[in-house]
């Protein structure tokens, strides 16, 4: 037996089992497809960082092309799927905005006769939800009216000038609004230095402050005894003759395939990948792939469409300066209201303003930069002057929305790219109009000038979730309670694929606290409490 | 580079000493590689405005004032916009991705050491009609 417990992944949720289990006493196996990142080789604090996140750092598999990526054909999506195959995965390129989702979000189907109810709820997961922001070093302020309370918090990352000024405006509206939680270090944490508000943490963090995983959980678990092994990707798991997961198949480092066996096997390769790597496990006991007598592996997919407001202000906020994606966030929204003509509801990200070039990009596009002895004039109106804000909808899970293998699309071993459908329902239609109508109607409260929004944005499938949901009957969830599938005995799941619905907010905090909760019930099934 | 390219660059984002600012022309020499198809690309595009310049007006580009420059563009905007554009995009991403740009608009990559951009203090004050408005999340009984 090469592990008592092999995990395909070492993203978020891939790392957060990884630690808990050998903190257990059990002998870990991660396979990741990608290498370890340098934090000194992040664009991050060089001149053409802005040229890197549309090209090396590109969130998206299909723009990068890296050497550990697999296509993704999304053509059939309005919203293109962005990953980070590495150690650390999504989270080495996340903005690290950190919201827990709210107790409804385990309850929707109850409080609101749509989708469906989690087996587990908000209170189930709270151990794990202080658990992992300890661990993540998470930043925010105590007694947010929007969520039970929240201690053990690190002092929150600077609103700045721009943020104290959209303050202003929710409480001219009477809205919610609360400093963001961020997996943001504001002063030194472990062995990590606190943010120096740069801004650019969407091509990684220099400084380390930014919590992405591989800073985070992946050194205490190397230092329990994980072995990470890297370049490595799963190409199927493996049962045995009666369908018990005993290991994965994998194309190993030196380009050899191998096999590893384990006494279970935790998939960890998010919304995506882990119905891909599902569906390419197929046998003659598992024709329709793996784990999937439901029909259920990759349906249910969700996305947050995403809605983007800009505020354009008189005054220099210095917008550009601070953690990118955290600032402030507002909750006014997040809950069902009955005078809505949409159920659920979405949350307000203030982002900081854009950077150089994107200024200037969008400036000329609007024809509110000239050419000629205008430029420089029009520029700097616009540098520093702008406020924005994504509005995360919450989508509801549709069958028809999902993950499959693309017949002709392969990837560098052979194996299936996936290919994602999707298509956003006449419910985030309307909710999506409403956030973007009242992002706007911040922004001129605030005091803006002028005022810009749209939305589905193509650019924004960072958040994959859905595609193996929990849930007790096995005729329609993929996995139970525990995160094990209901077919195929020693087999669990451990990432967002097993979200029953979406939330208003990114999905980090939540994926990793139940990723931690299905890592005690690994360890309980191994005998160990 | 040509000096089409040279010139129509220099006009299009142009010298701004009281901001210590480059001129686009001198950001684009900087990274000027006379083999590199896009250089290529928007040399001719720098030639074809030239050339439309000559053909709709008595100003050469080489020689135009940069007022003389924008009120050409402002009449005959349809003439050269497709050029211009592409141009303007590559000169931008050279442009704006420069050190001395960025540290001339106070932005450069590298935040100052120890203590990186220090913003100001948050005043906590702001929220306190939130706090006092009460907890806006839907309870859920039994769980």
């Amino acid at each position: 037996m090469d592990a008592d417990v092999l995990v395909i992944g070492a993203g978020a949720s891939g790392a957060a089992a990884s630690w808990r289990l050998s903190s257990l006493g059990h002998k870990v196996v991660c396979l990741e497809q990608g290498d370890f990142q340098l934090p000194s080789e992040y664009p991050s604090s060089e001149s053409t960082w802005e040229l890197r996140k549309i090209g090396s750092h590109s969130p998206f598999p299909n723009v990068r092309k890296g050497k550990a990526d697999y296509p993704i054909n999304d053509s059939d999506s309005p919203i293109a799927i962005a990953n980070f195959n590495a150690v650390g995965g999504s989270t080495i390129l996340y903005s690290g905005h950190f919201p827990r989702m709210h107790p409804s979000d385990f309850r929707v189907k109850s409080l609101d006769g749509v989708a469906d109810d989690w087996p587990i709820s908000y209170t189930d997961l709270v151990p794990y939800f202080e658990l992992n922001d300890q661990m993540m070093g998470i930043s925010g302020l105590e007694g947010d009216p929007a969520y039970p309370p929240i201690p053990g918090l690190l002092p929150p990352v600077p609103m700045g000038k721009m943020g104290e000024v959209l303050a202003k405006g929710y409480n001219k509206l009477g809205w919610h609004w609360w400093p963001s939680y961020a997996a943001i270090a504001t002063r030194p944490h472990g062995n990590r230095a606190p943010c120096v508000n740069l801004g650019p943490c969407n091509t990684g963090c220099t400084q380390s402050a930014k919590g992405s995983v591989d800073v985070t959980y992946w050194p205490l678990a190397l230092a329990q005894g994980v072995v990470l092994r890297t370049n490595t990707r799963a190409l199927r798991v493996v049962t045995d003759s009666d369908g018990v997961a005993v290991g994965v198949e994998a194309r190993m480092q030196d380009g050899s395939i191998g096999t590893l066996n384990a006494k279970r096997v935790v998939i960890a390769c998010n919304g995506v990948g882990t119905p891909r790597l599902l569906l390419n496990s197929v046998s003659k006991k598992f024709p329709n792939g793996l784990a999937n007598s439901s029909d259920q592996v990759g349906r249910n997919l969700m996305l947050h469409p995403l809605g983007y407001v800009e505020g354009l202000f008189e005054e220099n906020l210095e917008s550009h300066l601070g953690p990118q994606g955290c600032c402030i966030a507002s909750h006014e929204f997040y809950e069902t209201r009955v005078e809505n003509e949409f159920v659920r509801g979405y949350s307000m990200q203030v982002l900081r303003g854009p950077a150089p070039l994107e200024t200037a990009l969008s400036g000329v596009l609007r024809r509110e930069i000239g050419w000629g002895s205008s430029h420089h004039d029009g520029f700097a109106k616009r540098f520093g002057h702008i406020a924005s804000m994504a509005t995360i909808i919450e989508d509801l899970p549709e069958p028809d929305n999902r993950v499959t293998l693309d017949p002709d699309l392969k990837d560098s071993d052979g194996m299936c790219a996936p290919r994602v459908t999707y298509r956003i329902s006449e419910n985030s239609k309307k909710m999506l109009s409403h956030a973007i109508q009242n992002g706007r109607n911040l922004m001129k409260e605030a005091g803006a000038i002028r005022t810009y929004g749209f939305g589905p944005v193509r650019e924004t499938g960072w958040h994959l979730m859905g595609t193996t949901r929990m849930g007790d009957d096995p005729n329609t969830s993929v996995v139970d309670a525990n995160g094990q599938a209901h077919d195929v005995p020693n087999l669990f799941i451990a990432d967002s694929s097993v979200f029953v619905t979406s939330g208003g907010v990114n999905p980090t905090s939540t994926l990793q606290a139940v990723a931690l909760r299905i890592a005690d019930a690994v360890s309980e099934s191994l005998g160990v409490s | 580079m040509n000096r089409n390219l040279e010139a129509l660059t220099a006009l299009m984002i142009p010298e701004d000493a009281a901001r210590k600012l480059p001129s686009g022309s001198a950001v684009l020499q900087q990274s000027f590689d006379s083999s590199s198809e896009l250089f290529l690309t928007l040399e001719t595009a720098a030639d074809e405005v030239a050339s439309q310049i000559s053909n709709k007006s008595e100003l050469s580009l080489e020689n135009m004032s940069v007022k003389e420059f924008e009120d050409f563009v402002k009449a005959k905007r349809s003439s050269v916009e497709s050029n211009l554009r592409i141009i303007g995009h590559e000169l931008m991403k050279l442009y704006y991705t420069n050190p001395a740009v960025q540290e001339g608009i106070g932005a450069s990559s590298r935040a100052p050491f120890p203590q990186g951009y220090v913003l100001p203090d948050n005043d906590f004050d702001l929220l306190e009609e939130v706090f006092n408005r009460g907890p806006i999340y839907r309870e859920v009984l039994n769980d």
